[in-house]
Parts: C-alpha cells; sequence; structure tokens
C-alpha cells in the first residue's frame, strides 16, 4: 500500500473502553475531544484498498465498540500529520501525530478533529 | 427470591406473607410484563432509608455534581492498557484533585479521562463558546474557543479559585 494519503481518505478511530463507550459521548450528542489525545500516538485504521464496510467488519474482529472517522483532509486542516506504519495484526494501520517529531495532538487539533469526526 | 403469577397469590396469600416476613422477597408478575414485590417492614425501612440519604446528598451537593462525581469513580476504575494501547489508570492524587475541583467549582463541566495522564473538564456555552481543561498532577492546561472561533492555550496552576474565576468569565459572570 502507498505511504501516501489521499485527502478524501478515510481514517477509522476505535473508542476506548468498549464496555463504557458513554465515557466519551457529551449530553450535546457530539464526542469529547479527550477521544484523540494519545500520548502514545493516536492509532487509526486507513480506508485504503477497501470499502467502509469491510473496514468495520475487519474492525469489529478485535473491537465491539464504538468507531468514529475522519478524513485525511481534516487532519491536514489543522496542521497534524497522517503516517502510515502497518503493524502485524494490521497492514491498514496508522496513526495521527502533532508533527513529525511529536506525537501527542495539541488541544486544539483534537478539537478539530471531535468537530470533524462522524460517529459511525 | 419467590416468583409469583397474580393468581398465585390470591391462592396463596398467607403462606406468601409468611416468607416475605422471614426475608424473602416475592416478584409478582402482572399482565404487560408489569413486577410488583412484596417485601418485608425491614427491606422496605432500608430503601425509603437509602431514598434519603440518596436526595439529601442530591441536596446538598447538586445532581450534576453527583452525576461527575459518579463519572470520576468509573475513570479511577479504569486499568492499564484501557485504550489498548499503553495507556496508564489515573493515579490517586490525580483523581483527588479532579475530586477537589468538581466539589469546589460553580459550574460543572463535563469529564473525560484521556490517554495523557490527564482527565478533561469540558465547558459549552450559549453563545457557542468553548472551555477545555487537561488537569494534570502538576498543573492545568486551558485551552478556549470564542464565538468567533478565536482560540487561546495557556497554562495555569491547580487552584480551585483560578478555575472558577476563568469559569465564571467564561458564562459571563
Amino acid at each position: 500500500m502507498e505511504n501516501r494519503f489521499d485527502l478524501s481518505e478515510k481514517l477509522y478511530r476505535a473508542v476506548y473502553p468498549p464496555e463504557n463507550m458513554p465515557m466519551f459521548w457529551k449530553k450535546n450528542g457530539e464526542i469529547s475531544s479527550a477521544v484523540f489525545k494519545d500520548k502514545n500516538g493516536l492509532s487509526v485504521e486507513r480506508l485504503g484498498d477497501r470499502t467502509e464496510e469491510t473496514v468495520l467488519q475487519d474492525m469489529h474482529l478485535f473491537f465491539y465498540g464504538a468507531i468514529v472517522s475522519v478524513f485525511v483532509k481534516d487532519c491536514l486542516d489543522c496542521d497534524a500529520v497522517v503516517k502510515y506504519l502497518p503493524t502485524r495484526r494490521s497492514r491498514y494501520h496508522s496513526e495521527i501525530h502533532r508533527s513529525n517529531e511529536i506525537k501527542l495532538l495539541t488541544q486544539s487539533q483534537c478539537k478539530h478533529l471531535a468537530k470533524a469526526a462522524v460517529i459511525l | 427470591m419467590v416468583i409469583a403469577k397474580s393468581m398465585e397469590v390470591r391462592d396463596n396469600f398467607k403462606a406468601l406473607c409468611g416468607k416475605v416476613s422471614s426475608g424473602e422477597i416475592v416478584q409478582i408478575n402482572r399482565p404487560g410484563k408489569e413486577q410488583i414485590y412484596m417485601i418485608d417492614q425491614k427491606t422496605y425501612d432500608s430503601i425509603q432509608s437509602q431514598r434519603r440519604i440518596g436526595s439529601y446528598a442530591t441536596f446538598l451537593v447538586g445532581k450534576d455534581k453527583i452525576s461527575n462525581l459518579k463519572k470520576l469513580s468509573e475513570i479511577q476504575n479504569l486499568s492499564d492498557n484501557w485504550n489498548n494501547n499503553g495507556a496508564e489508570h489515573f493515579s490517586d492524587a490525580l483523581i483527588k484533585s479532579v475530586r477537589k475541583i468538581i466539589l469546589g467549582i460553580t459550574y460543572q463541566p463535563e469529564i473525560f479521562p484521556t490517554a495523557c495522564n490527564a482527565i478533561q473538564l469540558e465547558w459549552d456555552n450559549e453563545q457557542d463558546e468553548y472551555l477545555e481543561m487537561e488537569i494534570l498532577e502538576d498543573g492545568i492546561n486551558v485551552f478556549s474557543i470564542d464565538a468567533e472561533g478565536d482560540e487561546k492555550q495557556w497554562s495555569t496552576s491547580v487552584d480551585i479559585d483560578v478555575i472558577n474565576r476563568i469559569v465564571g468569565e467564561f458564562y459571563g459572570k
């Protein structure tokens, strides 16, 4: 798979902990920007060569909670960096970082992504 | 627990009362999936007492505070690797600090765990503005977005008076 991302490619994020999903839901129905804060790098699955249906099926093999999606463009709009980092578990694994040097996204970047995120 | 239909209760009322008196609970299944219960005086008094304590606590502390304290307990119970990516459980010191904030502030936030050793507090006001605080063990990262979309980010100390002032200003008080 290519190392580059199209702006229109979707990235999928599993919301943990799955047994307690409402933990990240706000009273107004939005998700909290806290979903996007991870000092170890925000793990996502890229759409790649799959349909969205297949992505969700694949993710539900390992995860039974809620999944949210953002576009690559949403990440670039807030100056975040999308890195393709395949693992043994998934050749679609990628991460969203603050910059090339720092993994943890800023509060502003997280809020931007939370606003753009679609709950699937 | 004894489960009985309404008709069975009618036919065996005396015997069931005897069981209830000895501490048994009788669940009576009524048409339409409705259930009612027969309980003894001791159980009834205990329920009433817990209700009174619950409503007194709500009266004293406030519904939103109670709700936030409950959520904080859930956050406290998250174990290591709760996000499946190495997030650590939250330290007792941080939980204690956030509990103190919840109890000490006027405008209650919504609270969320993060995988960066911080507990996040969020407020939204009627002007579509946003205020966020990441509570860390040794400080607070504050982030706000005003009605025009302008963002501000700064750090401050964990101080109830400072937090109350920032949140008060956010609500125009």
